[in-house]
């Protein structure tokens, strides 16, 4: 967390660098911009046909333009992603239930040429994962239905919840391709983006697949223009 | 700019870092969460175990086993053949520490480290009981495979609330653990001596039914066959309430009185008890000698046989039973050395006309003191009354 802290700190002192837009060069900390994110993420782990469904994800990240150079600039973003594909699953005496929520941390190349916005990133991806596991004994009752003697479970499984949270680090990489439209909209260059991305997370031997669609907006290329 | 290159190189190392730990595998010796049997209490509780022979966590691969999700398999007694539509692969295992324990984040993961644990501790109790390592090979445990069975009427059955030990080819040989679907309790792969019966039916075939070492089943007598079949079931039912102390070990996952299967012309409870007095009958032994091999339920004869041997370690336990009547860990580690010991034994001198008073036989040469063949002796003259007299050693 105090890692977020320092970027944020930075990215507010950081002052943008004008640069005339017919004179390409190098600058360092010049941009940082904002980006709400929505989308679906996919496990994979290999277990059986009756694997664990599609989630939707949603969270802001914070992207910051380090280095630029014509229509090149390397990337930083932090980013924050609510999963929203708590798993659950058991038998009537024991099940677990899992919620996750991502933070990524990835460095990464853009090229930024007229309407067009493609970029690749590389990082990790750290996973808070928070485990409910109940164990316990449930009510029930037989009932004969046509003939069959079948089991019938109270609604309260009368168990026991052990809830643990923690950190789960994976290697994370992406791809994104979008249109920069804010000159096109607005007349301001480069202030508005809107991106479909993908990720790829490796945690352990777990594969996660992520597609999103991202708007961005770069506030500090307001005075681009000027 | 001196500072915006110092963080950077910070940005870097911490990337580094953090991608270095989402690659690195864990071997060894770990911590995990999982349900355990506690014999105090005769229930599991998530229990902080420890897992010792994995060569790779995050695969749940190790020297007791390697585990294999998503294959698919079609076995056809139509067409007498076996057909892997999937193969499957490694497995995923996903978990997060909690004060240097792990965690297990999924169901399945959960479920997953129980059976390599539980297969674990069966592999390490036949250790300790005079099993060479190499005695069996390196098998793969199948999670949750998708099984269709083509009946040879036709019939086609998904297979569900159910785990076994399957060996057709050498391909396919290992241990298979299927979905839960009736079964709302403890799940098999979580069950402790579940896994320790599915382990002891490999071991049960390297030691005799390994053609190298004495008659190929098919060679066998219809009696012959259905006593030893009957046999391998006793024998894990055995092996597994020695090694937990736990005498209806599948109670926790399979309810009593609501599962019930026909067994010959019985109706039985899923559920065994080895604590339970089995005398061997009119019924069970006809059921042996006239059913054919294809159509023979083993479970009476193997409930009647772990009933017997619960019996001895009772009838020998110096230190005295434990909470419930268990005889002590002692007893039962002898009366599980005696039988590893005798199905050593039987594997070299399997006759195609097996009976179970060649075992009983085999069983009493190797149990250690006259006073203890004389307890058996005495169970046998009591329970096993039909055949007593062609036991020998009595």
């Amino acid at each position: 967390m105090r890692i977020f802290l320092i970027v944020s700190f930075l990215c507010l002192v950081s002052a943008p660098v004008y640069a005339q837009e017919s004179t390409p060069q190098t600058r360092w900390f010049s941009d940082f911009g904002l980006a709400f994110r929505s989308g679906a993420s996919f496990q994979s782990i290999a277990v059986s046909d009756d694997s664990y469904p599609a989630g939707y994800l949603l969270g802001p990240e914070l992207l910051l333009s380090v280095f630029s150079h014509g229509i090149h600039r390397a990337v930083l973003d932090v980013g924050y992603l609510y999963m929203g594909n708590t798993l659950e699953k058991g038998t009537s005496q024991i099940g677990v239930k899992t919620g996750y929520q991502r933070f990524d941390l990835a460095a990464g190349y853009e090229i930024q040429w007229r309407l067009l916005v493609a970029g690749v990133r590389v990082g990790t991806a750290l996973t808070l994962v928070k485990v409910a596991t109940s164990y316990g004994d449930p009510s029930w009752e037989v009932v004969d239905v046509d003939g069959e003697k079948q089991l019938v479970f109270a609604s309260d499984p009368n168990a026991q919840v052990e809830e643990n949270l923690g950190l789960s680090p994976g290697f994370l990489a992406g791809l994104g391709v979008g249109l920069a439209l804010g000159k096109y909209i607005f007349g301001i260059p480069d202030l508005l983006e809107i991106r479909a991305q993908s990720d790829y997370v490796r945690r352990g031997a777990r594969n996660e697949f992520t597609v999103w669609g991202m708007i961005a907006v770069w506030p500090t290329r307001l005075k681009k223009g000027n | 700019m001196v500072v915006v290159i110092k963080i950077s190189f910070s940005w870097a190392a911490v990337l580094a870092v953090m991608i270095a730990l989402a690659g690195c595998r864990q071997e060894g010796e770990v911590s995990v969460r999982l349900p355990a049997y506690d014999p105090l209490a005769d229930d599991y509780k998530l229990t902080d175990v420890e897992i010792t022979t994995l060569d790779d966590l995050d695969r749940l691969d190790g020297q007791t086993t390697t585990l294999v999700g998503g294959a698919q398999i079609v076995l056809d007694y139509q067409k007498n053949e076996i057909d892997w539509k999937e193969a499957g692969a490694y497995v995923a295992f996903g978990g997060i520490k909690s004060d240097g324990v792990l965690i297990p984040e999924d169901f399945d993961s959960l479920a997953m480290a129980s059976a390599y644990y539980g297969l674990e501790l069966s592999m390490l109790f036949f250790e300790d009981i005079g099993m060479p390592r190499d005695l069996l090979v390196h098998m793969e445990t199948y999670y949750w495979p998708d099984l269709k069975i083509i009946e040879a009427d036709g019939e086609e059955i998904d297979m569900r609330d159910n785990a076994f030990y399957m060996y057709i080819a050498q391909n396919d040989r290992g241990f298979y653990i299927f979905p839960y679907e009736d079964f709302q309790w403890l799940p098999l792969s979580m069950n402790a001596g579940v896994m320790t019966h599915e382990y002891t039916h490999a071991v049960f075939d390297a030691l005799v039914h390994d053609p190298n070492r004495g008659v190929a089943l098919a060679a066998m007598t219809i009696s012959g066959a259905n006593f030893l079949y009957g046999l391998n079931e006793g024998c894990a039912d055995s092996m597994a309430v020695a090694r937990t102390g736990d005498p209806d070990y599948m109670e926790h996952s399979i309810e009593k009185e609501v599962y019930v299967v026909q067994c010959n012309t019985a109706i039985r409870e899923i559920v065994r008890d080895a604590s339970e007095e089995w005398y061997y009958s009119p019924a069970i032994d006809s059921a042996a000698r006239l059913q054919p091999a294809a159509d023979f339920c083993p479970y009476d004869v193997g409930a009647f046989f772990a009933s017997l041997l619960y019996s001895l370690a009772r009838d020998i336990d110096d230190a005295g039973p434990g909470p419930d009547d268990i005889p002590s860990v002692e007893a039962r580690l002898e009366v599980a050395t005696t039988l590893f010991g005798a199905l050593d034994d039987l594997g070299l001198s399997l006759k195609t006309d097996f009976e179970l008073y060649d075992m009983f036989s085999l069983l009493i040469a190797r149990l250690s003191t006259q006073a203890k063949k004389d307890a058996f002796c005495a169970l046998l003259e009591s329970r096993y009354a039909m055949h007593y007299d062609l036991v020998e050693g009595c």
